[in-house]
């Protein structure tokens, strides 16, 4: 009996679980783009580097780009991109520049229950250009009073009734909050 | 004589006198080094020479000494070598207490320091340390049993206890566990404890040795058994709860309200030795989302040149700090200072200019060994330094999942755990409503009047008007 016991725990101790990863292999995404133009698909990552100086910590910016036919594809190139691991779990926002649905459907089927704690925007300008805008990643949080996350949307679509989401412009070299889109009247 | 001669060997402390004191022949023999050589020439000698013949026979009552035995010929070997001088005269031997004191006085405390409270220590000598408790406690009721232990050594152990408070088997269990001891010698009374902890499985101490008389008085009229072990300057508390460890005298001396502050800190400081080094191992590198960004934006940027994974690193800073604190310990106080300093200089500041640490496992693991050291007694300082390493080792393989299972582990191992036959986290498993005032949160002392029914049916200290 004892040595079963000390079996079970060597072999705990030996394998563990999958999701083991260093702080240095992950590559840390904060904002997602995504542009739609006629059966074409392009996404751009926004992740963040820190860097250490002398007593104060440095924020970098590094951007993956990547498009295809198809939403799942153009996720799955960009995975290869790098050999970090694409770490989702602290997403602020996702842009979207596109005049209809499809986005947010394909979206819902996408990402896990776990992952939706960020928030969607629409722009109709250039994504690189709203992404870039400024180095403080939550920027764009800040402009807007009412923020729709990722789990208001899938719950009112679960009981049929539509929500409102923020479109923000960026106009003069000035990014500002313009209006409120139903979702309903996407469907051009 | 000659037969005693040849037992007693070669070895040249033991004298050999011989009188004749009116017309019959008298035989002395002593050790010089256990008996006090200016005391039988003055009070024996110069009386024996005073007697005649017929007070001779009956020298019991003649001479003026407080302990003499008339004694067989087997045990003169024994009474010898315990400092009596032994005298043979006419067939008749008696053995009379002569002994000299061979230690070093009463001294100051040196292990558990107390800011305002009496500061004097026990010392080697059985009848010394007695006698600092008997003037703590000048009841009727405290009684002790003498014990000999060790075939070579045969030390003289005495269980100490007050009759009227203690459970009625609770001495007599002690001293069976003791007698069933075969070995030939005990120098210290921490050789008991392997013998008394018999039924103990885990890690955590269920005995305190301590060197103050006023913490050893409390207990026993807590309805504690003291063990006074002779030549040993520790003395023996049995049985303990695990909130008494928690427990120092200077808690009884200050105010109510500062001792549940310090009490709930030393709580804190249990909890950050055990926990923090895995908690930060498995926030690191299973489960990233449970901190917000800019702390785990912090944490990246630390880690950017070390070459390591966080668990080596974790390792090599725990056994760099264990070295550094053995050899400060068997250092004496002249090379000792610059060792810990150059010790500290080199594991700080050098391995994180170099590039081999990041600075912030420095200080987690710094943290953690300064908070196991907020507790006198030893045992549990080491039962800490296991514990941290196993859940160390659970958080790298299974991450907080990893936690989850060591503490429950952990509680096992104390719920189990029974100190001569009473449950070990007592004030909080079987829930007792009336200890709770002295357990963590301490109230005024017109709360603690009860004692603790586990321990005693005498249940009422005093009235605090």
């Amino acid at each position: 009996m004892k040595k079963l016991i000390i079996f079970i725990i060597i072999i705990i101790f030996i394998f563990g679980t999958n999701s083991y990863q260093e702080l240095n292999q992950l590559a840390i995404i904060t904002n997602i783009g995504i542009k739609e133009e006629r059966d074409n698909y392009k996404i751009i990552y926004q992740e963040i580097i820190p860097i250490k100086e002398e007593n104060k910590i440095k924020k970098t910016y590094k951007y993956y780009e990547n498009k295809s036919n198809n939403l799942q594809d153009a996720f799955l190139k960009l995975n290869e991109d790098t050999t970090k691991y694409i770490y989702l779990d602290h997403l602020e926002n996702i842009i979207i520049n596109s005049n209809t649905d499809k986005v947010i459907k394909e979206l819902l089927d996408y990402f896990d229950k776990d992952i939706d704690n960020f928030n969607i925007i629409f722009t109709e300008n250039d994504i690189k250009k709203v992404l870039k805008f400024s180095n403080n990643y939550k920027y764009m949080n800040s402009l807007i009073d009412d923020n729709i996350s990722f789990r208001e949307i899938k719950k009112a679509k679960l009981e049929n009734k539509t929500s409102k989401i923020p479109v923000i412009k960026l106009e003069n070299n000035n990014l500002s909050f313009y209006k409120y889109i139903k979702l309903g009247d996407l469907n051009d | 004589m000659n037969r005693l001669k040849e037992k007693l060997g070669p070895s040249k402390d033991y004298i050999y006198k011989y009188l004749f004191i009116d017309k019959t022949p008298i035989y002395l023999v002593f050790s010089e080094v256990l008996s006090s050589g200016s005391d039988i020439n003055e009070i024996i000698l110069k009386r024996l020479t005073l007697l005649n013949k017929k007070q001779l026979k009956d020298l019991k009552n003649y001479l003026p000494a407080n302990n003499i035995k008339e004694i067989e010929e087997e045990e003169i070997t024994t009474y010898i070598n315990k400092g009596f001088l032994v005298c043979i005269v006419k067939g008749k031997i008696y053995s009379i207490e002569m002994r000299q004191t061979l230690e070093r006085g009463i001294t100051t405390i040196e292990s558990e320091l107390s800011i305002n409270g009496p500061k004097d220590s026990f010392s080697e000598n059985f009848n010394t340390n007695l006698g600092l408790i008997r003037r703590r406690i000048k009841s009727d009721q405290l009684w002790w049993e003498e014990i000999e232990i060790g075939k070579s050594s045969q030390t003289k152990i005495g269980i100490i206890y007050m009759n009227d408070i203690v459970e009625k088997d609770l001495p007599e269990k002690v001293k069976e566990r003791l007698k069933k001891i075969d070995i030939d010698g005990i120098i210290d009374s921490n050789y008991l404890k392997e013998e008394l902890e018999s039924d103990n499985h885990s890690f955590f101490p269920t005995l305190i040795s301590t060197e103050r008389p006023d913490r050893v008085s409390m207990s026993l009229l807590e309805g504690k058994v003291a063990i006074l072990v002779d030549m040993s300057s520790y003395v023996l508390i049995l049985p303990n709860f695990f909130i008494d460890y928690f427990h120092t005298t200077d808690d009884y001396y200050q105010k109510s309200g500062n001792t549940t502050f310090i009490r709930l800190i030393r709580m804190i400081a249990f909890f950050i030795a055990i926990f923090i080094p895995a908690y930060y191992i498995a926030v690191t590198t299973y489960n990233h989302d449970s901190i917000p960004l800019s702390l785990l934006l912090l944490l990246k940027a630390q880690r950017v040149s070390v070459p390591f994974p966080a668990v080596v690193e974790a390792l090599f800073m725990i056994a760099s700090f264990e070295i550094l604190r053995e050899s400060d310990i068997r250092m004496s106080s002249t090379t000792g200072s610059a060792i810990s300093i150059l010790g500290g200089i080199i594991l700080g500041d050098a391995a994180v200019s170099a590039g081999i640490m990041s600075p912030i496992m420095i200080i987690i693991i710094a943290l953690s060994s300064i908070a196991g050291f907020v507790f006198t007694s030893i045992e549990l300082v080491n039962a800490i330094r296991m514990y941290r390493i196993i859940f160390l080792f659970l958080a790298c393989t299974l991450g907080i999942y990893g936690i989850y299972l060591g503490t429950v582990f952990l509680l096992y191992k104390l719920i189990t755990l029974s100190s001569f036959g009473k449950p070990y986290l007592a004030p909080f498993s079987p829930f007792i409503k009336t200890e709770q005032k002295d357990a963590i949160i301490k109230t005024k002392n017109k709360g603690v009047k009860y004692r603790n029914p586990l321990l005693t049916k005498n249940k009422i200290r005093g009235e605090y008007k």
